[in-house]
């Protein structure tokens, strides 16, 4: 790319004074043909008068400033245009980080002053606005689902001189690029959730087993060794302290099973996904059916754990809040992509109806893995639909 | 600038270029290469000039309609050059029609060149 902006620098600086001087020259011939016309044809160019010469610098010199300034725009936006390497350009962009890519966009399209905010404030920016060069503002959107523009931020540029505005094709080609910087930044912040994610994950198994597990565990020491004092001497005392810890012992065991637990449900292991979510507890009678291709095919870990997540609060949901009696539990698998399906015959979503803890965390589930998750009123009246679909294959 | 897009306007002059590089080569080209140097009507150099600018004019105009900056460069080049032929015969050459076609070659190759600088107009700015 940098062999290109040189490139196109050097046609600039080498095609426009070669049209300055080749304007004056068939300026000059052309009023030297007027002037020759009585006498035409000449046998030399020795024929023509000096006043058509002078005349013809003074045809020049009027013309001078209009004709090279549109010379000038003309070569410029030909040499540095790269409309004709638009895709070289969105692939050297694409690789490029949110930070350097104000600057490669500047460099790559010889723009003087390129700037990226979002959420109000600054991210990057590169160079300077020329003085009087107008400044055009480019949304930054990605498009989450058909008809969800999630807008990012915004990109700015410059012209690249004063009183001089973009093209229209420059115009296209950095909406086109905008449209990559977004899904760039919507990656960044996509990034950042997950490892904010992870992080408090880290943090809640670290309490969990600093202030939960770790206490119990050094009691249980401490009052073994008061334990083994007390046994020869004081026997009842001992039997009574046995079954203290014994039952420590069991609200130990159960800790670890919990946290295991919510690492991983187990019986996704134990039964696999199609059998967890038909042992899955709903707390209640609630009569399900779970229809699901047999075999599964093989699905991502995370995938598995974020279906089952979903169906688990889905039924609590219907169990809970809509008063429901029975709930069909679909699972569609297509090479493409896997679909989770959760229906119920209870009330359904009232009508001011405003999202819950429960269906945040769904929703937060859904797209920490690039999923789309509906929630709406169950088809043929009464009732409340879940559906949530992943793409296969990249989270394997 | 114009409403025409700059992809409209370089395939315009890809296609104007081509029409005057055919006609160039069948009607003086060819028949004076045929005849040879000796019997060339015209003086050879200025054939085998005008043959091989032709014949880039027909590779610039590929390329100018592939939308491609070599194209336009090398279009604008040969179409320069083809100015300085037009000014040359309505200083030089003697019949009316030879003054004629020349002035329309002229007008011919400004406007190929313009087509080669062409910007578009700006449609939208938001500041």
């Amino acid at each position: 790319m940098l062999r290109s902006d040189a490139a196109a620098r050097r046609l600039y600086q080498l095609l426009y004074p070669f049209l300055l001087i080749w304007y004056a020259l068939v300026a000059a011939g052309l009023v030297a043909v007027v002037a020759t016309w009585p006498d035409r044809p000449i046998g030399s160019l020795d024929e023509i008068p000096w006043w058509s010469h002078a005349i013809a610098l003074a045809v020049v010199a009027i013309t001078w400033a209009p004709v090279s300034a549109y010379l000038d725009r003309g070569v410029h936006q030909l040499a540095f245009g790269q409309r004709d390497n638009a895709y070289e350009v969105a692939g050297h962009v694409s690789r490029q980080l949110l930070p350097s890519v104000a600057a490669a966009l500047a460099g790559t399209m010889a723009l003087p002053y390129v700037e990226i905010e979002s959420d109000g404030r600054v991210v990057t920016s590169y160079g300077k606005a020329p003085d009087g060069a107008p400044v055009v503002a480019i949304p930054l959107t990605y498009e989450e689902a058909p008809d969800e523009q999630l807008r990012l931020g915004t990109l700015r540029v410059s012209a690249r001189r004063r009183r001089d505005r973009l093209s229209a094709a420059d115009l296209r080609l950095l909406e086109d690029l905008a449209r990559q910087i977004a899904m760039t930044m919507h990656a960044a912040h996509a990034r950042e959730r997950l490892v904010a994610a992870r992080e408090e994950e880290r943090l809640r198994i670290r309490r969990d087993l600093h202030d939960g597990l770790a206490p119990t565990l050094a009691s249980l020491g401490l009052r073994l060794g008061v334990l083994q004092r007390i046994l020869p001497s004081d026997p009842a005392a001992a039997a009574e302290l046995a079954a203290e810890l014994r039952a420590d012992v069991r609200q130990a065991t159960a800790d670890i099973r919990r946290l295991v637990y919510e690492l991983r449900p187990p019986m996704l292991d134990e039964l696999g996904l199609v059998d967890a979510l038909r042992n899955l507890r709903s707390g209640d009678d609630l009569t399900r059916t779970v229809s699901a291709p047999d075999p599964l095919p093989a699905l991502p870990a995370a995938v598995e754990v974020a279906l089952y997540r979903i169906a688990a609060e889905a039924l609590h949901n219907a169990t809970r809040h809509a008063g429901a009696r029975a709930c069909a539990v679909e699972l569609v698998v297509s090479p493409a992509d896997v679909t989770l399906t959760v229906t119920d015959d209870g009330k359904g979503l009232p009508a001011d109806y405003l999202a819950g803890v429960g269906h945040r965390s769904m929703r937060e589930r859904s797209s920490e893995l690039g999923g789309s998750l509906t929630i709406g009123d169950a088809p043929g009246g009464g009732g409340t639909r879940v559906a949530v679909t992943f793409a296969r294959g990249p989270h394997d | 600038m114009g409403r025409m897009t700059r992809s409209t306007a370089l395939r315009i002059a890809a296609a104007l270029s081509v029409l005057v590089a055919i006609i160039g080569i069948v009607l003086f080209d060819l028949p004076n290469l045929v005849l040879g140097a000796r019997d060339s009507e015209a003086p050879f150099g200025l054939v085998l000039g005008s043959f091989t600018s032709d014949v880039l004019a027909l590779v610039a105009a590929y390329g100018a309609w592939r939308l491609q900056k070599w194209g336009a460069v090398l279009l604008i080049a040969v179409n320069a050059f083809w100015i300085v032929q037009a000014v040359s015969s309505l200083l030089f050459d003697r019949t009316g029609a030879e003054v004629l076609f020349a002035s329309v070659m002229l007008v011919h190759h400004i406007v190929v060149i313009s087509f080669c600088l062409w910007r578009e107009r700006v449609v939208s700015a938001a500041v």
